[in-house]
């Protein structure tokens, strides 16, 4: 074989190699890729699902006698929503929805919490009362924007 | 400097706006810790974790209610008292209420 024979069969076969390397790199990133939207998308769903359970427990609160044990678990649930949510940014690249859901967690959490709350509750509300309403509203915005962080991950082609 | 943290030097359970209605509200908190330390020009850093959560009445009180209380701005809350928490929308919640007292003094 001439030398001139071994350098071509050496440089396609590099090209060869490079080629596999480059289209392995970018296969694994597309994969990684999708494998934390759909992350993201589950997570968006469960928050949802948390929340419109949540609503029901937080309109009961208020809307009956106090109940002391109903609200460490109004705390907690609130409290592990809002981190999850907010951890979400390690792996979520949709920072503007992201802040929406996070904003819409603090006005629920702010509206359940902020008056007629513990020491506060001083016999249960009705259900037409403005402070119900505003936890609807709050919780119904939550959802909404949790649904749009989810369909964000998967943008329509074209 | 004063490090306090909520959940060993005060209470795991939190709960509730006025010391009237019990010790671990979020006036007796500010009175106990906040207030001292403050008016004393002493720097505080104040741990948050640790607890099974806050109301945002026990929350609003105790930092908002600085502003109330001591008749000074967000700034110079800012400039003597440093918030702690893994949780960064906890810390976010927390300033809004500082501010938000700020605002409603002026």
């Amino acid at each position: 074989m001439a030398a001139d024979d071994v350098i071509k069969t050496f440089f396609q076969a590099t090209v060869i190699v490079i080629g596999w390397v480059v289209v392995h790199r970018l296969s694994e990133k597309r994969d990684r890729d999708k494998a934390r939207r759909e992350m993201v998308a589950k997570a968006a769903d469960a928050l949802r699902d948390e929340i419109t359970k949540f609503l029901s427990v937080a309109r009961n609160y208020h809307t009956s006698d106090r109940d002391i044990d109903a609200e460490d678990s109004i705390k907690i649930s609130l409290q592990d929503i809002s981190a999850r949510t907010s951890l979400l940014s390690d792996i979520c690249k949709d920072s503007a929805e992201l802040s929406l859901c996070k904003s819409a967690i603090l006005a629920t959490k702010k509206s359940v919490t902020g008056s007629h709350f513990e020491d506060e509750h001083n016999g249960p509300i009705a259900q037409g009362e403005q402070q119900v309403q505003l936890i609807t509203a709050d919780v119904l915005r939550a959802k909404r924007y949790y649904l749009q962080l989810k369909h964000k991950q998967f943008p329509p082609s074209g | 400097m004063q490090n306090v943290s909520v959940a060993r030097d005060f209470t795991r359970f939190p709960s509730g706006r006025f010391k009237k209605n019990g010790d671990t509200s979020g006036e007796a908190f500010r009175e106990r810790f906040l207030e001292p330390a403050l008016r004393d020009g002493i720097e505080i850093t104040v741990d948050l974790d640790g607890t099974i959560g806050y109301g945002s009445s026990f929350l609003e009180e105790a930092f908002g209610g600085l502003v109330r209380a001591l008749h000074v701005t967000p700034d110079y809350v800012y400039s003597k008292l440093c918030l702690r928490s893994t949780d960064p929308a906890l810390l976010d919640e927390v300033k809004s209420y500082i501010n938000d007292a700020g605002r409603r003094e002026n």
